[in-house]
């Protein structure tokens, strides 16, 4: 099929295949539908429900983003979200998508193929430059400011991404190392689960892994993550937010390091939305610090204290600082 | 796949009248009668099991993230 630029648009990638042994873009209809839900699976399950975007995809090599780059500027990237996960980064995404005027992709499996694709590195940026271009495109108007929310293991390729997005903001956001763990025991995310993302444990094979409890496999995981965010503490363009300043800091140090400012109007929608379960968005949120805490077992203090603890103090440490 | 459905599925990703016309179908039955009836409308001869297979092939693929 001869397919041109203009065939795409309303289109927006949604996977990566490679079963052909090449790395091909599949496209889903996006029509006017806003990515507000929590995560970006949860919008391509929505869209799954029409039985037109069920039946037809475009399938492309992954050079028509590169065409599509060339012919079709996006929305320039506003601001980048890492996170250990469990951290009220999901809220922060839902609160930035209440706003019309903000595009907001969390966590899209699209973008995490390609950072960890089997590629160069300069292969890798120049795919991720396209890909976020594709995912920027401008559908209404009003569209002006566009957030990246990773996957907790991107913050492992946070040099990657920076070289291909030099003088993007960035936030790390982090919480107290127990109530994660506890979290990620309640249900575990996918970055718990052993050989699933094999760089996270570097020098570790999978029988290694499985050796540790759960409980240490976990505090490792999320070390990892503190621990990577750590290595760009001196990068200007990095901000550390802990969970405990959450709702507040979404309109105040957050918006203010990424360089926007938000009408009485934005912080009223914002605040609304915060009022929400962000994962679950027809409960409403309420702060579960304690609960997880008095839930958490020896062994997740022990590891928690171990392993993650020094690593928590020292974002803590670099946070004040910078307040 | 069938290849008379697979003529079909590319004469309808380069038209976007056709899209148009289908996305409005919410209903699945309904869909999958109109999607025959184009495909007969282009001399293409395929059945209902044959978009229904391919929607479960599609379902399955889309929600495989970890594969």
């Amino acid at each position: 099929m001869d397919l041109k630029i203009e065939h795409l648009q309303n289109w927006s990638p949604a996977r990566i295949d490679v079963s052909s042994g090449e790395y091909e873009v599949d496209w889903i209809y996006l029509g006017d539908k806003r990515f507000t839900e929590p995560f970006h699976d949860n919008t391509l399950e929505s869209l799954l429900r029409n039985p037109f975007n069920l039946l037809f995809r475009h399938r492309t090599p992954i050079a028509c983003l590169g065409e599509l780059y060339d012919g079709s500027a996006g929305v320039r990237p506003t601001g980048f979200i890492f996170h250990v996960s469990r951290c009220g980064s999901t809220l922060v995404s839902q609160m930035l998508a209440a706003l019309p005027r903000n595009i907001v992709i969390s966590e899209a499996s699209v973008i995490d193929k390609v950072i960890r694709a089997d590629a160069s590195e300069e292969t890798r940026v120049t795919w991720l430059r396209w890909l976020i271009n594709a995912l920027g495109q401008r559908r209404f108007t009003e569209e002006r400011d566009l957030y990246i929310k990773f996957d907790s293991w991107a913050v492992l390729d946070l040099p990657l991404i920076e070289r291909a997005f030099p003088g993007v903001p960035w936030i790390f956001m982090y919480r107290n190392p127990v109530e994660v763990i506890v979290s990620n025991l309640r249900q575990p995310g996918a970055q718990m689960i052993p050989g699933v993302i094999d760089r996270i444990h570097p020098g570790l094979s999978l029988i290694d892994l499985v050796q540790f409890s759960t409980e240490e496999r976990y505090a490792r995981t999320i070390a990892s993550f503190c621990a990577a965010a750590l290595e760009n503490a001196e990068n200007p363009r990095g901000r550390f937010i802990n969970y405990n300043q959450l709702p507040s800091a979404v309109t105040a140090e957050i918006g203010s390091h990424f360089g926007i400012s938000f009408s009485d109007e934005d912080i009223a929608t914002m605040q609304n939305s915060s009022k929400r379960d962000a994962k679950a968005p027809y409960q409403s949120f309420t702060p579960d610090g304690e609960a997880k805490r008095n839930e958490a077992s020896n062994e997740v203090m022990f590891y928690a204290e171990q392993l993650v603890e020094p690593l928590y103090r020292e974002l803590e440490r670099i946070r004040a600082l910078r307040a | 796949m069938s290849e008379d459905f697979e003529k079909l599925r590319q004469i309808v990703l380069r038209d976007v009248e056709l899209q148009r016309e289908l996305r409005e179908i919410s209903a699945q039955d309904e869909f999958v009668s109109r999607v025959v009836a184009m495909g007969a409308a282009q001399g293409l001869a395929f059945v209902e099991d044959d978009v229904l297979e391919a929607m479960r092939q599609n379902r399955r693929s889309w929600l495989e993230r970890w594969i």
